[in-house]
């Protein structure tokens, strides 16, 4: 039976009327990459600040490592990473100060100095210096530095180019490698993907699915707009996932639920000016797949 | 804990630097304006005898006098200008504390770490009280060198109780607007209540004196234990003044202590 590294039941919170997190529940096996989706609002980064303890759930029970996140915070935090895409640091002090601080409240050894060459990142200067993009690489490396047992990264690369991107997911399969469990947020279809064996998602503060990869993977949907050089059958494009949108003599706008690989090469055997394909947004995936159906259940 | 204690002053050090040679400065000006003035002591005691009893009571100038430094001192020193830069220093650093960086959401930084709310609480508390405490000591003892440095007599039994004093009402000021710090998360929120709260009692304390059926609401008012006078001319240690200075400390700490354990950070 696999160990359960966080363990989320019933996690209820309430800002008001607003339930920014309503009953939400999930666990995450020791060692996997859980990406938590869900669009800006659904309730991701409540979820991730109760298993911080930074706010407190009026229902339910948050454990990490098998102990609760409220009572034995000072533990927990101990084997935790946390990394926020909104990165916040002291203006005044250099990357090496907050390094340093973070040595002697952690108090044991680290990985600092490899992360920062690593990273190619100059700690000499003020946080108020640095651009969006140094400042989450300082907050990489203080939330790699310790080496922890668990991640709980909300948004990790928001403001991070692709090539910083790669690096960080880089990072996160290498620290699962030796051992490490991941929570990470994001809004991020192609990142989720890229990293993640499981994934939970979250729409307004209730968990409506939770999917491994290659089922959300089947979930995809795409536009497609193909211009033809020639006279085209619109029924070659009819199906089951297929639905034309828009259409006239030379051009056809369609959408593909699923797979995407029949379509292509259906399309292959004509030629074609112009072919545009774009994934839809997470928003029209959850709109599509989960909304109706969650509504169903409610 | 000492990390956080260590650190806090450390980035508080310009600021406790300016503070005190602030004050440091304004009584050097008296210091050395008080051979001139105590020339003229029999002219102004005179001018301040013909202002109306109430008046004098009101502003605690009951017992006017330029016969000593330490006279002068209170006057002009302690009375106004002490408490206004003391409120500055103290309800600046308790906003700073906690409230500000709750609001910069740089709070995450040390909730993130394995270190209890109640550590960081404390943390941050003692530092506070330790610049109290650098404040308190050069703003009264610091006279001494002064009046040294400008040949002016000195009579140095009062600076002790006159110490105590500064150092129970700015921390009892200090426990509040720690409090008000952890309950909010607005660095204005805390100086508006306190600097509302405080010119409330300063307030209080001189319109009693002018309407007998509120003489009791002066027991509300910090400015009516902060007995001046007393401590530094009469060199008397006020056991009423300690406690109820003392008390409010003790209790807004432990609420502030509790408010910030069950509170939300970082929504």
């Amino acid at each position: 039976m696999n160990e359960n590294v966080i363990e989320v039941k019933n996690l209820k919170k309430h800002f008001g009327k607003v339930k920014a997190v309503d009953g939400v529940s999930f666990n995450v096996e020791k060692g996997e990459i859980f990406g938590f989706l869900g669009p800006n609002g659904a309730g991701k980064t409540t979820t991730i600040r109760c298993l911080m303890d930074f706010i407190r759930p009026q229902e339910g029970e948050a454990k990490i490592l098998g102990m609760d996140a409220h009572k034995d915070e000072v533990d927990i935090k101990k084997k935790v990473g946390y990394l926020s895409g909104n990165v916040k640091l002291y203006d005044h002090w250099t990357g090496a100060m907050h390094i340093k601080y973070f040595r002697k409240l952690n108090g044991k050894g680290d990985v600092a100095d490899k992360l920062l060459k690593r990273l190619d990142f100059d700690p000499s200067r003020k946080a108020k210096e640095y651009s969006s993009g140094n400042r989450q690489k300082l907050a990489l490396v203080l939330a790699f530095m310790f080496e922890p047992e668990v991640m709980l990264f909300d948004e990790p690369t928001n403001a991070l180019d692709p090539i910083l991107q790669n690096e960080v997911y880089e990072m996160i399969e290498e620290a699962v490698e030796k051992g490490a469990t991941v929570l990470m947020s994001s809004h991020n279809m192609p990142e989720v993907e890229r990293v993640c064996d499981r994934v939970g998602i979250i729409r307004k503060g209730k968990m409506v699915a939770v999917e491994d990869m290659v089922s959300l993977k089947e979930k995809k949907i795409y536009r497609v707009t193909a211009y033809f050089k020639e006279k085209f059958n619109k029924k070659d494009f009819e199906g089951e996932g297929l639905d034309v949108l828009r259409e006239n003599a030379h051009e056809l706008i369609f959408r593909v639920k699923g797979n995407i690989d029949p379509v292509v090469k259906k399309l292959g055997k004509f030629n074609l000016k112009d072919l545009e394909i774009n994934q839809a947004s997470l928003e029209d995936i959850f709109l599509e797949y989960y909304v109706d159906d969650h509504m169903a259940h409610n | 804990m000492l990390t956080i204690i260590w650190r806090t002053i450390k980035d508080r050090k310009v600021s406790i630097i300016v503070y005190c040679l602030a004050i440091l400065g304004f009584m050097w000006m008296f210091v050395a304006l008080y051979p001139s003035i105590q020339e003229e002591g029999a002219n102004f005691t005179e001018l301040f005898q013909s202002y109306p009893e109430e008046f004098l009571k009101a502003f605690n100038m009951q017992e006017m006098s330029f016969a000593t430094l330490e006279n002068f001192l209170t006057l002009e020193n302690f009375s106004i200008m002490w408490p206004i830069i003391m409120l500055f220093l103290v309800v600046a650093y308790a906003g700073n504390a906690l409230a500000c960086e709750i609001e910069k959401g740089t709070a995450e930084i040390l909730l993130a770490k394995p270190i209890s709310r109640t550590s960081i609480f404390l943390a941050r508390y003692l530092a506070g009280i330790f610049i109290i405490l650098v404040f308190c000591a050069v703003s009264v003892y610091g006279v001494i060198p002064l009046a040294e440095i400008s040949n002016v007599e000195y009579n140095w039994a009062g600076y002790t109780p006159m110490f105590v004093l500064c150092l129970l009402f700015a921390w009892a000021v200090f426990s509040l607007a720690f409090m008000v710090s952890a309950m909010t998360s607005e660095k204005s929120k805390v100086y508006m209540v306190m600097g509302g709260g405080l010119v409330l009692m300063y307030v209080l304390n001189v319109i009693v004196n002018f309407k007998e059926n509120l003489e009791n609401i002066k027991y509300a008012s910090f400015f009516y234990y902060y007995d001046y006078n007393n401590a530094m001319i009469s060199h008397n240690y006020d056991m009423i003044s300690i406690m109820v200075f003392a008390s409010v400390a003790a209790i807004a700490t432990v609420i502030g202590l509790y408010w910030f354990n069950k509170r939300d950070i970082a929504v």
